[in-house]
């Protein structure tokens, strides 16, 4: 499903090169449920980042689904990422200006469009437990409610992959194990999961769990 | 002996001929007055017997590029005209100034009277007395048109569309033809007088003044002192005033051909209009220098020499201490009218 | 719930900082307004001086030389003035170089003493037998030859057709009355045939409380029509010269005295609205590179969505074109009313005619500012739109956290 060939990412930090991934290659099956583990600054957002077409690496190939999603225009590449990935990220990444609902509607807004998406987006938060907050606005919510919201926006274009950045940062220990439940319901119906944590139990629960440290990535045991 | 009367008539004949050529490009005694009109709201008064200096003021000091010129502004900091003469028609007794403001006065030589006639154009250069002496003809530099003004009632009698910047006009002969010259056009413009309609042009291809015919109304005579550059804009002031060919161009009246242009750059000279004698023998050229001084030269008609440059304008304003303030400090003159034969007193 | 699109989320973003978006509306409805406003008032008078000289119709006017002023200014605005010439001068003016056609008229104030009449209206005498000004109109208004007891009146003479008006005793019966032209000169008149101007001046010693001392060899004006070749200036020019004690005046004239008038005023005016334009398209440029660099987070997260580059430029232009659109309106009905209201007050300020440009013109000159208006705000949005849409969305959401 993807497949990740010698990829490397390096930043300019003033003066210094720092190598934020650093040749890195990994194959992920479909529906797998991959951890990836490290440090503060050791490359796990970015190699996201990376296999989520967000950042282009310096060398080595990203493929998505028989995609070698780099070589694609602009364009393709966003409504490849629409149609195929989505992101949880670490930050609350609401549209402070939209309702729950149609911040869970967004990604709808560059692609896929049917008559039950509404429908749909409502059942997504539902399923989070966020069922009288449709209409809310996302400064009304807790940073835990905001993270739910956001859990409940991955889902909404049914992609292949979701990335996510410590999903679970916000979350109580109760809501946590609820979220992961949903993760490996929708795992097991074919969505492919890469979570990056320091959360080594939620890690743990992953079908291929890998660490990463200084760039580099290594299978964990 | 045959021999040696023929040598000595022969040297007798040389010497005659080398005499009159000598004299020939010697300055002539001259009898008259000249008037010529300046940007400094005066009239600078030449005897032409003894070269004596003296001014009438008509009003106060106006730049020539201040207002309009063929309807362009130059000057952005002076939208209108100051003062400043720049031509002057000598009726009788009485001289009718055209100013660069576009009125018109009189002033009457023997009681020193001064009235204004009033607003009659826009911003005149020359004032050309008319074939019939009944009218004179202002040339407006800023719209372009002839304005006939008739001396007995003094009031504009007629107006004529020509060109964009017009500045002088002559007659033939008999009167049915007018030439009319356009300076930032570069040209001069035929016109059947009757109908007062252009029925054609010569181009003169540079940035011109006046015209003058000659006593025998076979060669039209122009001044063309190309200190602007004529661009699509209208006329630039060049970086350096004449930087070109300073000239006086002669049109032959008949075939309506340039016949000659008198190259005059080296002198330092930039005629601005001319003057006649009666005889036709001499021309008065006055002159700017874009220096300190303007000049009156006078000019040989046949051999195009420069016999004789006056200073018509630093002599009288070192004396009295006159510091010019306009045009880049340098005393402009124009406009030349001559009462033949009488001296001031 | 409709569809989630650019023009939904624009809205939204407009919505978000309430402050910044007014500030922004009213520099645009400022420009607008006075683009609008100062446009509209220079196509009225405009209007209203073509209007009044095309009914004039004639090329040059020829009055008293004394009077030149008091008939200039009841040309423009209007105020019924009388100055008489001998009559003579119209045959003097015929025999002028350039002269096509030249016919007399006559003005009487009408008397303010009238107990049953109208006050304050100009009767104007024509002569129906060379008459080429007034006559094209009566066969448009009643279709037949016009006699010694009709008269037309002008828009503002309060009366209609089928009336009767009376003035220094004589009854005229209402022929016909003049549409609109903005020019009090017409708008306040009432026309009548020389005779009939004649014989009520004659009759006004017994008839009226006034006497009008008007007799049949005075004429108030000439108008003249140029033959084909000859500019009114010109013609004008001849008949001054060739008729002692009269003025000639080009109609075209009138119009640039207007023009001067008003150029002033236009320049002020437009000279305002330049700066305040310079200061908009400023504002709106700095605003929205503000607005990119605080959105730099969610330009990331919108990108990492799905959203192309184009989207994210669209985004920002359309939020600026909305703002602007909306301050464009604003101002073109805000500088509507102000003229609409102060009409009046600018009429008697620049003594100059007012007449309403046609509707049509007015929409083109309401869409024209609100494109332009709509224009500044894209034009000012250009460069930060580009920004952002540029912008590689992780290091968009890096740099915004």
């Amino acid at each position: 499903m993807i497949s990740l060939r010698d990829v490397s990412k390096t930043y300019k930090d003033g003066d210094q090169l720092v190598h934020a991934v650093d040749g890195v290659s990994m194959e992920v099956e479909a529906g797998d449920f991959v951890s990836v583990v490290g440090h503060s600054g050791s490359g796990k957002t970015t190699l996201l980042s990376l296999m989520g077409g967000l950042t282009k690496p310096q060398s080595g190939s990203v493929t998505i689904g028989g995609t070698e999603i780099w070589s694609l225009p602009d364009d393709d590449l966003s409504a490849f990422r629409n149609k195929n990935v989505n992101f949880i990220f670490q930050f609350a990444s609401l549209v402070p200006t939209l309702t729950c609902l149609e911040n869970v509607l967004l990604p709808t807004a560059f692609g896929k469009s049917g008559d039950g998406l509404v429908e749909y987006a409502r059942s997504l938060l539902e399923m989070v437990g966020l069922k009288d907050k449709m209409q809310s606005y996302p400064s009304r919510l807790s940073g835990g409610q905001q993270r739910r919201v956001a859990i409940a926006r991955a889902f909404i274009n049914s992609p292949k992959v979701i990335l996510a950045d410590e999903p679970t940062g916000d979350l109580d220990e109760a809501t946590e194990s609820e979220i992961m439940e949903i993760f490996k319901k929708k795992c097991a119906e074919g969505t492919t999961f890469i979570i990056v944590t320091h959360n080594s139990s939620l890690a743990a629960e992953a079908k291929s769990r890998y660490r990463m440290s200084a760039g580099r990535l290594e299978r964990a045991s | 002996m045959k021999k040696m009367m023929f040598c000595i008539a022969l040297a007798a004949v040389a010497l005659m001929a080398t005499a009159m050529i000598a004299a020939a490009d010697d300055a002539p005694l001259l009898k008259g007055t000249a008037y010529v009109a300046g940007h400094g709201g005066h009239l600078a008064v030449i005897n032409l017997s003894t070269w004596d200096l003296d001014r009438i003021v008509i009003t106060h000091a106006g730049s020539e590029t201040e207002g309009v010129i063929a309807g362009l502004h130059l000057d952005a900091a002076h939208k209108k005209p100051g003062g400043g003469t720049h031509g002057a028609a000598l009726i009788g007794r009485d001289l009718f100034v055209g100013l660069l403001d576009g009125r018109v006065k009189k002033y009457n030589l023997d009681t020193q009277k001064l009235t204004d006639l009033g607003q009659v154009g826009e911003k005149f250069c020359g004032a050309i007395p008319g074939p019939g002496g009944k009218d004179i003809y202002y040339e407006d530099m800023a719209n372009g048109n002839v304005y006939q003004f008739n001396i007995k009632k003094e009031k504009k009698a007629d107006v004529i569309p020509v060109g964009k910047s017009v500045c002088g006009i002559a007659w033939t002969k008999d009167g049915k033809t007018a030439f009319v010259s356009d300076m930032v056009q570069g040209k001069i413009f035929i016109l059947d007088w009757k109908t007062k309609k252009k029925i054609g042009a010569i181009k003169i291809g540079t940035f011109i003044h006046q015209i003058r015919m000659n006593p025998a109304h076979t060669e039209l005579w122009c001044t063309a002192p190309n200190e602007f550059v004529v661009t699509a804009k209208g006329p630039q002031p060049s970086s350096v005033a004449g930087k070109g060919k300073s000239q006086i161009v002669i049109i032959d009246v008949k075939n309506r051909k340039i016949k000659d242009r008198v190259d005059v750059t080296d002198d330092q000279l930039f005629p601005h209009d001319l003057a006649f004698t009666p005889d036709g023998k001499w021309v008065l050229v006055s002159c700017r220098t874009y220096s300190d001084d303007s000049i009156l030269a006078v000019m040989n008609a046949k051999t195009h020499k420069i016999v004789k440059e006056v200073s018509i304008c630093k002599r009288c304003h070192q004396e009295a201490g006159v510091k010019i303030k306009i045009d880049n400090g340098s005393p402009l003159l124009c406009g030349i009218a001559v009462d033949w034969g009488k001296n001031p007193e | 719930m409709k569809k989630l699109g650019l023009n939904h989320l624009a809205v939204r973003n407009i919505r978000r900082k309430l402050f910044r978006t007014v500030s922004i509306v009213l520099s645009v409805a400022a420009v607008s307004g006075t683009l609008f406003s100062a446009t509209l008032v220079i196509y009225s008078v405009r209007r209203s001086i073509a209007v009044g000289a095309g009914r004039l119709g004639a090329d040059v006017l020829v009055v008293p030389a004394q009077d030149e002023s008091k008939a200039r200014d009841a040309l423009i605005s209007g105020q019924p003035s009388e100055y008489y010439m001998p009559s003579k001068v119209l045959d003097e003016v015929r025999q002028v170089e350039g002269v096509e056609k030249a016919t007399p008229q006559v003005f009487i104030k009408s008397s303010p003493l009238s107990c049953c009449g109208v006050s304050n209206v100009l009767l104007i005498g024509f002569d129906p037998s060379t008459d080429f000004s007034v006559t094209p109109w009566l066969t448009d208004f009643s279709g037949k030859n016009f006699n010694n007891n009709d008269i037309i009146a002008g828009d503002e003479v309060p009366t209609m057709t089928g009336r009767t008006l009376k003035f220094y005793g004589q009854e005229f019966n209402v022929v016909g009355t003049l549409a609109r032209t903005g020019m009090r000169y017409l708008d306040n008149s009432a026309f009548i045939t020389l005779n009939a101007a004649y014989k009520m001046a004659a009759q006004s010693g017994t008839k009226a409380l006034k006497k009008v001392n008007v007799t049949p060899d005075e004429i108030s004006t000439v108008l003249v029509k140029v033959k084909d070749g000859y500019t009114p200036q010109r013609v004008a020019v001849k008949i001054s010269f060739a008729v002692d004690g009269v003025k000639a005046i080009a109609s075209s004239d009138v119009i640039s005295t207007v023009k001067d008038q008003l150029s002033k005023l236009f320049a002020y005016l437009l000279t305002v609205g330049g700066i305040v334009w310079v200061m908009a398209l400023l504002l709106i440029g700095v605003v929205f590179s503000m607005i990119v660099n605080e959105r730099q987070r969610e330009i990331g997260l919108l990108r990492a969505m799905g959203a192309t580059k184009g989207f994210m430029f669209r985004l920002l232009i359309t939020e600026a074109a909305m703002l602007t659109s909306a301050g464009g309106i604003l101002g073109v009905a805000g500088g509507g009313i102000v003229v609409y209201s102060f009409k009046n007050l600018l009429v008697k300020e620049l003594s100059v005619p007012y007449l309403w440009p046609s509707p049509g013109l007015i929409i083109a000159l309401l869409v024209g500012c609100i494109v332009v208006s709509t224009i500044t705000g894209i034009a000012a949005a250009l460069y930060p739109a580009s920004i952002s849409a540029r912008m590689e969305p992780y290091e968009a959401i890096r740099k915004g956290e």
